[in-house]
């Protein structure tokens, strides 16, 4: 390197120079060496970018962490000599925004979603991705959010025993929302998010005809859902609307395809699920405000769209990958489980990040309110 | 040892009373109260503030502010309802349970004390995550309990009382046992102490005098132990008020009180107004409480001051 680019390499010891005078900050420092393209030799170079060759990637935690590991992090280690550390604490909304009020960024990349992504970015909170490092063609349409880069891609899914209903098994969310034909208890996640449109598709409006979301359709939703919640038991987190597959407390429920997967594999096929009219949502990578790398991170972000590195991932975690090119690599056998494979793609609805990021708060308040009395 | 101290006060040339000065005094307890100032009622505060200076957008424009929507809002109403209601109703149980705990404690042979108190003790230990798992486990359906119960209401089912299959986990039902089950150490222990203090001999007076066995009861026992009871009433509902994990894990998500809503508030929708508008409320309604029931029970006695 060093023989191949002088100039920059001279700019760069410059750059270390000023920083240690304290002529610059270290975020125009590091600011400067992204634009020159030099990151990732400089920051292996001088002592000054010691602490940049750490990145703090906020996730929720669990099985996440080593999988995280394995598939993003480690590969890019090895790759450039940058540490990411995780943190698995969970960067929820009320987090990321008490940290970056307090003035005491830690993270530097959080694992969040599309709507969070518009409701964090809207209230100045996160940064805008920088398109010019993260390529926009790597993402499926309508995913290239302005403050969250799409990482992974996952499913709400209607999920049955498969014991309880025999050869008439539930097809779609209208079954779900039948009460005479379907009888027993359900499940519902309690947070609305998704949940609308399905409740929708459960009155009958047609996938294609889901969106906009307009007041009125607002109101027939909350109507369905008046409809079952006496018949219904709502999970707060994954590992809960397993136990409630595992104990048979439910006959269906709506669910997340990645958990969906387990219950599948553990109970030999006796929980299983249709792709028909799932909501396809997207993961996203978000960046608070002043997060200690600075732009160091943008590269980072890029390198977890390696279409390997995403198959990497769903394997170990059943994540669909959030770039179209990863599909046709993924395995035969597992195609099955890949929310974003062509086929199954066809036949779910991708969800409004708009519509979630403008009116998710709101909704949300109202559900709980509808579900809790 | 007193005497020790007062010579070599005297040898100092300090009037013993001298150390009892208010300034002295201020001094030695000023580091505690410093720390409780800076590391606990400030940040408190900074949290309150923001009850008055960040505006709902559903408060919007009215007099009293996010406060306003404790009377607009019948979301929020609903909810605070609901908390009061399942709190009175597991107050009332835990008392019950805790008094009769509380009065054979007292009433049987030490060894048998021991083993109620271990009991007692035991349970208070566990952490309540643990607690709410195992009643899930219990009341699940085919768990333990619920079998138990089962063997009841099968056979009213059958006769046609009542409808339905039996469901125990994640209804309310179930958060009312499992916060009872929690709240039980907190009832029995101060009932216990109080009914400690209780002179047996004068249920005996009472008998001997003409009562009946219930009569000594209500008009001699009962008073009496008033103000264990109403202490424990003080910690039972107090702590009920606050509860989460329990309603959460077990109420099938249906049961949602006061913390789960303003935690719901600060981290899933960033309402934080309304968030530390709650939090304020809950604050000023326990203070309320406790300086009521101060009018009533000796509260230094009760949390062990004197």
């Amino acid at each position: 390197m060093k023989t191949a680019q002088p100039f920059q390499a001279d700019l760069v010891e410059l750059a270390h120079e000023l920083h240690a005078k304290g002529r610059i900050s270290r975020r125009d420092f590091v600011a400067g060496l992204a634009m020159l393209g030099a990151l990732p030799t400089a920051l292996r170079a001088g002592p000054a970018g010691a602490q940049a060759q750490e990145l703090v990637l906020c996730n929720w935690g669990g099985d996440a962490i080593p999988f995280f590991e394995e598939s993003w992090t480690a590969p890019y280690t090895a790759d450039t000599g940058i540490t990411v550390v995780q943190d698995g604490s969970g960067p929820s909304l009320g987090k990321i925004r008490a940290m970056v009020e307090a003035g005491a960024v830690a993270w530097d990349v959080c694992d969040s979603g599309g709507g969070s992504s518009i409701q964090l970015g809207e209230a100045g909170l996160i940064r805008e991705i920088d398109y010019n490092v993260v390529d926009r063609s790597k993402l499926f349409p309508g995913h290239d959010f302005r403050w969250g880069q799409t990482n992974y891609i996952y499913s709400f899914v209607l999920g049955y025993d498969t014991t309880e209903f025999g050869d008439n098994p539930p097809t779609s969310w209208a079954d779900f929302f039948n009460l005479d034909d379907f009888p027993g208890p359900r499940s519902l996640r309690k947070d609305v998010l998704a949940h609308v449109e399905i409740a929708l598709m459960g009155a009958g409006v047609p996938k294609d005809e889901i969106y906009p979301i307009t007041p009125d359709k607002e109101k027939l939703a909350f109507e369905m859902f008046e409809k079952i919640k006496a018949d219904t038991i709502f999970w707060n987190s994954g590992a809960e609307s397993q136990q409630m597959m595992r104990d048979r407390s439910v006959v269906m429920g709506c669910f997340w395809n990645t958990r969906l997967k387990v219950i599948h594999e553990e109970t030999e096929g006796e929980w299983d699920w249709t792709w028909n009219q799932g909501m396809l949502m997207p993961g996203a990578w978000v960046v608070p405000m002043n997060n200690p790398a600075g732009d160091a991170i943008w590269p980072f972000l890029a390198s977890t769209q390696t279409p390997e590195r995403q198959v990497r991932l769903f394997e170990l975690f059943a994540n669909a990958p959030a770039n179209p090119e990863a599909a046709p690599l993924v395995p035969p056998e597992l195609k099955k489980f890949n929310a974003t494979d062509p086929d199954n793609y066809a036949v779910q609805l991708p969800s409004s990040s708009e519509y979630w990021g403008a009116n998710l708060a709101r909704v949300n308040t109202t559900y709980l309110d509808l579900i809790a009395t | 040892m007193a005497t020790q101290n007062v010579a070599a006060a005297r040898a100092l040339d300090l009037e013993p009373r001298t150390l009892r000065l208010p300034g002295i005094t201020w001094a030695l307890i000023g580091p505690a109260v410093a720390l409780l100032l800076i590391f606990y009622i400030w940040p408190l505060v900074q949290v309150l503030l923001i009850s008055v200076t960040e505006v709902d957008d559903r408060a919007a424009g009215m007099a009293l502010g996010n406060y306003g929507l404790l009377f607009v809002d019948e979301g929020v109403q609903r909810m605070l309802w609901r908390t009061a209601q399942i709190c009175v109703t597991t107050t009332v149980l835990t008392l019950i349970g805790g008094y009769i705990i509380a009065y054979a404690m007292v009433h049987v042979t030490g060894r048998q004390r021991s083993f109620l108190m271990f009991a007692v003790l035991l349970s208070f230990w566990l952490s309540v995550l643990i607690r709410a798992f195992a009643w899930i486990v219990l009341l699940n359906n085919n768990g333990l309990a619920y079998e138990a119960i089962n063997l009841f209401w099968q056979p009213l089912r059958d006769t046609g009382i009542v409808q339905g299959r039996l469901q125990l986990a994640r209804t309310e039902a179930g958060v009312i046992i499992g916060m009872v089950h929690y709240m039980l150490p907190y009832a029995v222990l101060p009932l216990f102490a109080n009914m400690q203090g209780i002179d047996q001999r004068v249920m005996m007076a009472a008998r001997g005098l003409g009562a009946s066995p219930f009569g000594a009861f209500r008009r001699v026992y009962l008073p009496l132990s008033a103000p264990g009871l109403l202490g424990a009433t003080v910690l039972v509902f107090v702590f009920s008020l606050g509860f989460f994990i329990t309603p959460s894990l077990m109420g099938g998500g249906k049961v949602v009180m006061i913390s789960e809503y303003i935690w719901f508030s600060m981290e899933q929708t960033l309402r934080w107004g309304l968030a530390t508008m709650l939090a304020t409320t809950l604050l000023i309604a326990v203070m309320a409480l406790i300086a009521l029931m101060s009018r009533f029970v000796d509260m230094k006695q009760m949390y062990g001051a004197k």
